[in-house]
């Protein structure tokens, strides 16, 4: 066993903190190396010191928002996380009421990924979507019920219906009709939810195919939607996408 | 996981910028991190670090090895005198107990370990380029970088991990 002098400890406990600073000096990196074989797969504990003053030193100017479609991008992300996980496991993860909760607050906050993924897939609600209009129109209090307008001059004219949402219950209902029935396989409509900052701050908030007669489709968003101001739909590729260049246009409902 | 993202992308967003990344990588940067974070997300040890720590240390050894990547650190003329001569005054950010706490314990090293960190951790800047704008030798600046550093964790009591002290090694008389 190779035993470590003093001096040497604390030349290697400066490395690891030059590490950790970005500090470490072309020439330390083979010492560095030679003392840790493989340190580079490791976080240290001054690793840990560094981000947590890195933490502590951020302002509230510091923390502005981070753009919407970052947020979608890294939901979408983590849903192919969580079903690679789910292929690869068959078992559920416990991860409500288990005794391991406390001691695991962030595997059991991976594992709960799992269900909030599944929570906010499109059609995952068991209600039915008109009854579940009726429901939320006759208890909500905030509910707002805009009507669709063509968009400019929109793709798929005389489009009619309109479109209700809630802020305080983070769900809403599209009604539509004529809107032609899209080949999921070719192409789908995808409804974008615009806060009061602008188009430029919008999220997706779900696919749908469209249909014969009256179509309602419910509003699931994958994250908070924040002073929804504008619903829009587009038609995109299959399975959407999360950055749309908006060419598409089919109708938009405004506040 | 939609509790997860609402937690930590905006502490993650914001290290991404104040580690020196170009706006335009940001985005990508932030999603390398959330995809590291879930990939090791069964390396996490309630016992040596809290969830935010693990996050934030994550984040930022991510984050400074796309900087290395893709750019180079701030230059002398980007920085401002303020920067340098005094801490930022806008209210701190309200991330976490633990961040509050190791407020508090920065606030513990001596002025000059404060302000190295700072310039360091939160600025950004080289230990050359700290030494330029503040006078100090290099040399004192790379010790007070690593003095307040381990002090902070000592402080801190973010436990030593049996691997920094080498392959099958412990250290003599238990200097650290």
């Amino acid at each position: 066993m190779t035993t470590l002098t003093p001096s040497q400890f604390e030349r290697l406990q400066d490395l690891l903190a030059d590490r950790a600073l970005d500090a470490l000096d072309a020439s330390d990196f083979p010492e560095l190396d030679a003392a840790l074989p493989g340190h580079n797969a490791r976080e240290s504990s001054l690793d840990v010191a560094a981000g947590l003053a890195a933490t502590a030193m951020l302002t509230t100017r510091d923390m502005d928002g981070v753009p919407a479609a970052l947020e979608q991008r890294l939901l979408l992300s983590g849903k192919a996380w969580c079903e690679s996980v789910n292929a690869e496991t068959p078992a559920p993860i416990p991860f409500r009421g288990g005794p391991g909760l406390r001691a695991l607050p962030w595997l059991a906050a991976a594992a709960g990924i799992i269900l909030a993924i599944i929570a906010w897939l499109p059609g995952s609600s068991s209600v039915d979507p008109r009854t579940g209009r009726q429901r939320l129109l006759a208890t909500s209090t905030d509910a707002v019920t805009l009507s669709w307008k063509d968009w400019d001059a929109p793709e798929v004219p005389g489009v009619q219906g309109d479109v209700v949402w809630s802020d305080s219950a983070q769900k809403g209902y599209m009604r539509f009709t004529n809107l032609p029935t899209k080949d999921s396989g070719k192409e789908q409509y995808q409804l974008w939810i615009v806060d009061s900052r602008g188009m430029e701050q919008r999220i997706s908030g779900g696919l749908f195919n469209g249909g014969t007669g009256e179509v309602v489709v419910p509003i699931e968003p994958g994250i908070r939607v924040q002073n929804a101001a504008a619903f829009a739909v587009t038609i995109e590729k299959p399975g959407g996408t999360w950055v749309s260049d908006m060419s598409r246009r089919v109708v938009i409902a405004a506040k | 996981m939609r509790e997860c993202i609402e937690r930590y992308a905006g502490l993650v967003w914001s290290l991404a910028q104040r580690v020196g990344l170009p706006r335009a990588e940001c985005e990508d940067a932030v999603h390398e991190v959330f995809t590291e974070l879930w990939r090791t997300s069964g390396k996490y040890d309630p016992s040596i670090a809290s969830e935010t720590a693990f996050v934030a240390t994550i984040a930022r050894r991510r984050l400074i090895d796309r900087r290395r990547r893709v750019t180079r650190r701030p230059q002398p003329q980007q920085i401002h005198d303020d920067a340098v001569q005094s801490p930022a005054v806008d209210s701190p950010a309200m991330i976490s107990d633990e961040a509050q706490r190791a407020r508090a314990a920065l606030n513990e090293l001596s002025p000059e370990q404060q302000k190295v960190l700072r310039l360091s951790v939160y600025e950004g800047l080289s230990h050359d380029l700290i030494a330029r704008s503040t006078g100090m030798p290099l040399g004192t600046v790379k010790t007070h970088a690593r003095r307040g550093l381990i002090r902070l964790r000592e402080i801190l009591g973010v436990p030593k991990q049996a691997w920094e002290a080498g392959p099958d090694s412990r250290p003599q008389g238990g200097a650290a």
